[in-house]
């Protein structure tokens, strides 16, 4: 459905390339960026420029910076013999609001996926190798729980392991705050075979 | 469990439709087209999130809507209150599932809270037609009861498309398929060897009951069993399974990578039916599809009930149009005694056979998707 203005239609063809933006939606956020005053559309384009010339990824980690290395990377109050590997950047904010975890990072830059055509060559494995010949101790696999997440902890371990390194991965169970009752089947049984001895 | 209340919004040619539902049958009467099938299909919907006739979500939309709903109000036998909302939108192009009013992860955490059973002329391949439709039969069922048995066989599917996908790419990415075909071995292996476990134990459990409901379907002496048969010679028993499994699987990987697909497995595994020791697919007659089938269905709805202590909802969509009056009174009199039961029929004389005098029974008219007449069958 075309409106009678071509830009706020090409707008709109922006808004839908999102992910998880369906039509509708992208025609509600075009009326809205037409409502509101100039300047936050200048604000926002301006961001949008920022961003892609600004940001690029470490050269360690490989998570996103805007200085290479990486804050994370180039801290001395970190525990540089500990990589917890990811799947994303978004991963290592997720981790980094518990403060925690005061190791490193390894941002794989996605999982094995032969459906979307990536294998190890599309993610950033040579780099983990590499960085874990020397000074590390232990390597945590963070990776998501479903079968892609497990197929590239699996792949990573069989890796890493010959290394003479520690190899670990998250426990997978149920979330704190949640009732046995309400949490699925699935998630029990992992939580079973996860047990640990008191 | 018995659905009490039903509310249908733009869904094929219903408008908007509101059902009080009797505890006991609810019969549909109407011409072809009336809309009586997209009544069980809605009713199949709020309670395994799919239609038994199509998988196609937009083509349940009623002409010109962008939106459809269905929501449910239930009983349990234990007599706890539950309700399922299913709303359908063409933006963002999936359904939403909320049950007692929580948002549902996934629609897979629906099956098995509110059993169903159904039997419908689209249920016919599942004694004619290919493996697929027996594997769909029998999965449905463990799923129901088990929902671990889903989980494994949703993590299966994924690995399996992962898996082929790698190798119908083998010429391109040869190196892939070196590094990481074990990783997706070793996927397939763990879901794999449970599924077939669980396959197994359920054709030993299921046996006694399509045996009995063989016998109460026809009067004559039939001999019916059931074979599994897997395209993976292991024992899923052994306590070494998944390794074997892992080996085979590695033994057929120049095979796999030649045909670009996974040739082995719980998806290529056949559930043979077999009537006086010949295949029904191949050797039954018209007469001996429709008696096995309804034995499996009578049979699926007695093995849930027992396994889960709570009578499912049983649907028959145009089943009497083909069965003579004899049969057609039989399976009416075996349904009386049954849980909460939704049919329809285009045949009128299938009222004439209705168990009358009955309050827990209700019969309704719908012409072009709206209930036209409300008759209580004193
Ligand atoms: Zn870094």
């Amino acid at each position: 459905m075309l409106s009678t203005s071509p830009s706020l239609d090409a707008l709109i063809s922006e808004f839908a390339r999102l992910p998880g933006i369906g039509r509708k939606t992208a025609q509600r956020l075009a009326m809205y960026v037409l409502k509101r005053p100039r300047e936050e559309a200048e604000q926002m384009a301006a961001a949008l420029l920022h961003v892609k010339d600004n940001v690029r990824t470490c050269s360690i980690c490989c998570n996103i910076t805007e200085d290479d290395p990486c804050s994370i990377c180039s801290s001395t109050r970190r525990d540089h013999r500990v990589i917890c590997v990811v799947e994303e950047s978004n991963d290592v904010f997720a981790i980094e609001r518990t403060n925690e975890f005061r190791g490193l990072y390894h941002v794989l830059g996605g999982r094995l996926s032969p459906l979307e055509g990536i294998g190890p060559d599309d993610l950033h494995v040579r780099e983990l190798l590499d960085r874990s010949r020397e000074g590390v101790d232990e390597i945590i696999l963070a990776m998501n729980p479903n079968v892609e997440g497990e197929a590239t902890t699996l792949y990573l371990s069989r890796l890493l392991k010959p290394m003479g390194l520690r190899i670990t991965r998250i426990a997978r169970g149920i979330p704190m705050g949640s009732d046995l009752e309400f949490t699925d089947a699935a998630t029990i049984t992992r939580a079973f075979e996860g047990r640990i001895a008191l | 469990m018995i659905l009490n209340r039903l509310r249908i919004s733009n869904l094929r040619n219903h408008g908007h439709t509101e059902i009080e539902c009797p505890e006991g049958t609810l019969l549909l009467l109407g011409e072809n087209g009336a809309g009586k099938t997209t009544v069980l299909e809605a009713i199949s919907l709020l309670c395994t999130s799919r239609s038994f006739v199509t998988h196609q979500d937009r083509s349940l939309l009623r002409r010109e809507a962008d939106r459809y709903q269905i929501e449910g109000w239930f009983t349990s036998t234990t007599s706890s209150r539950r309700s399922v909302s299913l709303v359908y939108d063409t933006d963002p192009g999936r359904k939403q599932i909320e049950m007692d009013n929580a948002l549902l992860p996934a629609a897979a955490d629906l099956i098995g809270a509110f059993p169903l059973v159904a039997l419908s002329p689209q249920h016919r391949p599942i004694t004619a037609g290919g493996p697929g439709e027996r594997r769909s039969f029998m999965d449905f069922i463990i799923s129901q009861l088990h929902h671990v048995y889903l989980m494994d066989l949703i993590a299966y599917r994924r690995a399996l498309r992962q898996r082929n996908a790698l190798l119908a790419d083998s010429d391109r990415r040869p190196a892939d398929v070196r590094s990481t075909l074990e990783v997706w071995d070793a996927s397939l292996a763990e879901s794999a060897v449970r599924i077939l476990r669980r396959r197994h134990r359920f054709v030993e459990e299921f046996v006694p009951y399509l045996l009995e409901a063989m016998r109460s379907v026809i009067v004559q002496r039939e001999e019916v069993a059931l074979r599994y048969i897997s395209s993976m010679e292991i024992d899923p028993f052994a306590e070494t399974a998944t390794d074997l499994y892992r080996e085979r699987l590695a033994l057929r990987m120049d095979t796999d990578i030649r045909r670009g697909t996974t040739t082995s497995g719980p998806h290529r595994d056949e559930l043979e039916i077999l009537l006086n020791g010949l295949d029904v697919r191949a050797q039954a007659s018209q007469g001996q599809h429709k008696t096995v089938l309804i034995s499996l269905k009578l049979a699926e709805y007695r093995y849930l009930h027992t396994h889960l202590d709570e009578p499912p909802i049983l649907l028959l969509d145009d089943v009497f149009s083909e069965l003579d009056d004899e049969r057609l009174a039989n399976v009416l009199q075996l349904v009386d005694g049954l849980g909460q039961t939704f049919i329809t029929s285009a045949n009128h004389a299938t009222l004439r056979f209705f168990p009358q005098g009955k309050a827990q029974n209700m019969t309704l008219r719908l012409e072009n998707g709206v209930v036209r007449e409300l008759a209580e069958v004193a």
